[in-house]
């Protein structure tokens, strides 16, 4: 039997905007295995950011339910979910977000250190994996050094250090050139047919062929 | 339990990273602190140097634990007499000398009087003497010999010089020269070691004669000005003083609730009222040095704002990749503990520098020793601790979800 990774069930999230109370997400019911690849598509503004944040722990879900490998992260404490973020989800994000004063390879390693520090083994497999993700001769550059597609490389082995149970990329391509994009959605596509599950965002049709199963979200529903 | 120190050490990297990362701000957060270690160091350094070179002096002088003196007329430490000054006599020392604690008493006039030789004329202080006070005074002769009891019992018209009175007067060649008192001639017999200074006190510029004879020839009266009592070393001084006073009480006919005329002088008062001036200072220049790090505090509390501010989607993506809100704290706190031990370290080094520089231009030399570090850099962690609290709860308070979209 296949595992599930996510299990959502009516997840509501709603801000309060002073008197006004608004409701982004609208009950989703989302189910991810594991192995799958999926795209969530929709125009900005329609809460796939909101989404991706409760599904990345950064967030809580006003109401419903949801399962994160079998356990209800809905309510942890903060400390416990930035536990769960380390352990168990890679971020990657639209504008990279990599710490400028640190070299491709400290920020490769930087999730580690949140966990139990790293290992002189932890920096043989990032060494590895930069190297697979074409950084093998960049590892002591600093972002400001590197293009686009290979600051977000770096910020996909970030992503892969610590053996995530899954990867959550928000709109990955949104800064990328075309040449760029393709790299790095044949990345994502390697990944995951190396058993990964992968979770990305975007608005971009092509990007979102890519994966194996796409849904649309609009206005704070799931529409296919 | 290997991962977990493992993992605070890399914590603390992070930080001293990020911290090195912008050299401006460390270098005028460190400021302030470098300034006021710098300033309560070096300040508290000179003062105790002032204290352990008077204690010195006075030892040198023989005037340590078990010597106090008398000086006649009643009045304020070391300001003039208020009472009459003319009742302290030797036949007072007479009889204390008869006290069980006492060893020895040297009794002195002492006078500012018109000095001359071929060479040189001035105002010098003119001192006369039993041969009792070079022993007393723990005062080596340099050249020739001191008054003997011989001088004392003839009222010899001899001298003895203080070592820069003999360069002033003879230019060093002063033994068997004649030099002129009130207009009375004196033969020098001898040029004693140099001593030095207390404050502006000189040691070194004095004539000693026979006090018998500085009782006839020069001021013309039999009363003294002073005498040094050296007591049974374990003496308390303090009931010695008593013991002397109620002597000295009597004989002179004062009545209960009359003052005193005359003043007992105990080294540790010397001490005291030499170092109370300085330590006046020392506390003024404490509240600037507080007052300094109070503001270097709020310096580095108002840039810690500032880099919390703007460092804040960084803190968000740590967030995401799992520091929870207790290591973002720790991470801020490690940088004004940083900041902290730069500024301790540098203050501490800034704080030796003007010692070093101070003794080497003044007579003061400041005790400054390694163990002034702790310190300095304790209250440098104290106040960046403090002050660094507030800005890096804002930062482990930071809602990581909207930082990062």
């Amino acid at each position: 039997m296949v595992r599930k990774v996510i299990e959502m069930r009516q997840v509501r999230k709603s801000y309060r905007m002073g008197e006004e109370t608004v409701e982004v997400l609208k009950g989703i019911d989302l189910d991810v295995q594991e192995g799958e690849f999926l795209a969530i598509m929709g125009p900005s503004g329609e809460g796939k950011s909101t989404l991706m944040n409760v599904i990345g722990c950064l967030d809580r879900p006003t109401s419903g339910v949801y399962l994160l490998d079998g356990i209800d992260v809905t309510r942890m404490n903060d400390g416990e979910l930035s536990r769960v973020r380390n352990r168990k989800i890679g971020f990657i994000f639209q504008s990279f977000h990599l710490i400028p004063w640190a070299t491709a390879l400290e920020n490769v390693l930087l999730p580690l250190v949140y966990r139990e520090g790293i290992t002189r083994n932890d920096v043989e497999r990032a060494r590895t994996l930069l190297e697979r993700l074409g950084l093998g001769e960049r590892l002591n550059f600093r972002p400001g050094e590197l293009s686009g597609g290979q600051q977000q490389r770096v910020a996909i082995a970030r992503a892969l250090i610590g053996e995530p149970s899954i990867i959550l990329a928000d709109e990955p391509t949104g800064n990328l050139d075309f040449r760029a994009s393709e790299e790095v959605m044949r990345i994502f596509q390697e990944i995951n047919e190396e058993g990964r599950t992968v979770v990305i965002t975007t608005h971009d049709r092509e990007v979102a062929d890519r994966a194996k199963r796409i849904k649309v979200l609009r206005d704070g529903r799931f529409v296919s | 339990m290997e991962g977990l120190s493992r993992r605070r050490t890399q914590l603390l990297g992070e930080a001293w990273r990020e911290l090195v990362s912008s050299k401006l701000n460390l270098f005028f957060m460190a400021f302030g602190l470098v300034v006021g270690v710098a300033a309560m160091t070096s300040i508290h350094s000179l003062g105790r140097g002032t204290q352990v070179a008077i204690i010195q002096i006075l030892e040198n002088l023989n005037f340590g634990s078990n010597a106090f003196l008398i000086l006649a007329g009643g009045g304020k430490f070391f300001g003039p007499a208020t009472t009459r000054r003319d009742t302290l006599t030797l036949e007072d020392m007479d009889v204390l000398k008869r006290l069980e604690f006492v060893v020895q008493i040297s009794p002195v006039q002492v006078g500012m009087l018109q000095v001359s030789s071929p060479r040189n004329a001035e105002v010098t202080r003119v001192i006369g003497a039993y041969p009792i006070y070079q022993r007393i005074n723990n005062w080596q002769v340099k050249e020739g010999r001191f008054i003997t009891p011989w001088d004392l019992k003839h009222r010899a018209k001899v001298c003895v010089l203080g070592y820069e009175t003999a360069r002033r007067f003879f230019g060093g060649e002063a033994l068997g020269k004649r030099l002129r008192v009130r207009g009375v001639y004196f033969q020098v017999v001898g040029v004693l070691e140099k001593k030095g200074v207390i404050g502006r006190y000189k040691l070194d510029e004095r004539v000693i004669v026979p006090l018998t004879t500085s009782q006839k020839r020069i001021f013309n009266r039999e009363w003294i000005d002073a005498a040094k009592i050296l007591a049974v070393k374990g003496t308390d001084l303090r009931e010695a003083k008593e013991v002397v006073a109620r002597i000295l009480r009597r004989r002179h006919h004062i009545g209960p609730g009359d003052v005193d005329d005359f003043r007992i002088i105990t080294p540790d008062q010397i001490v005291a009222f030499l170092t109370r001036a300085s330590r006046t200072l020392t506390a003024l220049l404490l509240v600037i040095s507080f007052i300094t790090l109070v503001v270097s505090g709020v310096i580095i509390m108002n840039i810690m704002y500032a880099i919390v501010e703007e460092k804040k989607r960084i803190i968000a993506l740590r967030m995401a990749l799992g520091a929870s809100p207790g290591d973002i704290m720790i991470h801020y706190l490690a940088i004004t503990g940083g900041v902290a031990l730069v500024g301790g370290v540098g203050g501490y080094l800034l704080g030796l520098l003007i010692v070093l520089v101070i003794s080497h231009f003044s007579p003061i030399s400041g005790v400054y020793d390694i163990l002034f570090l702790f310190p300095s850099l304790l209250f440098a962690l104290v106040t960046g601790l403090l002050f660094g609290l507030a800005p890096a709860r804002r930062a482990s308070k930071l809602p990581p979800a909207e930082l990062l979209a």
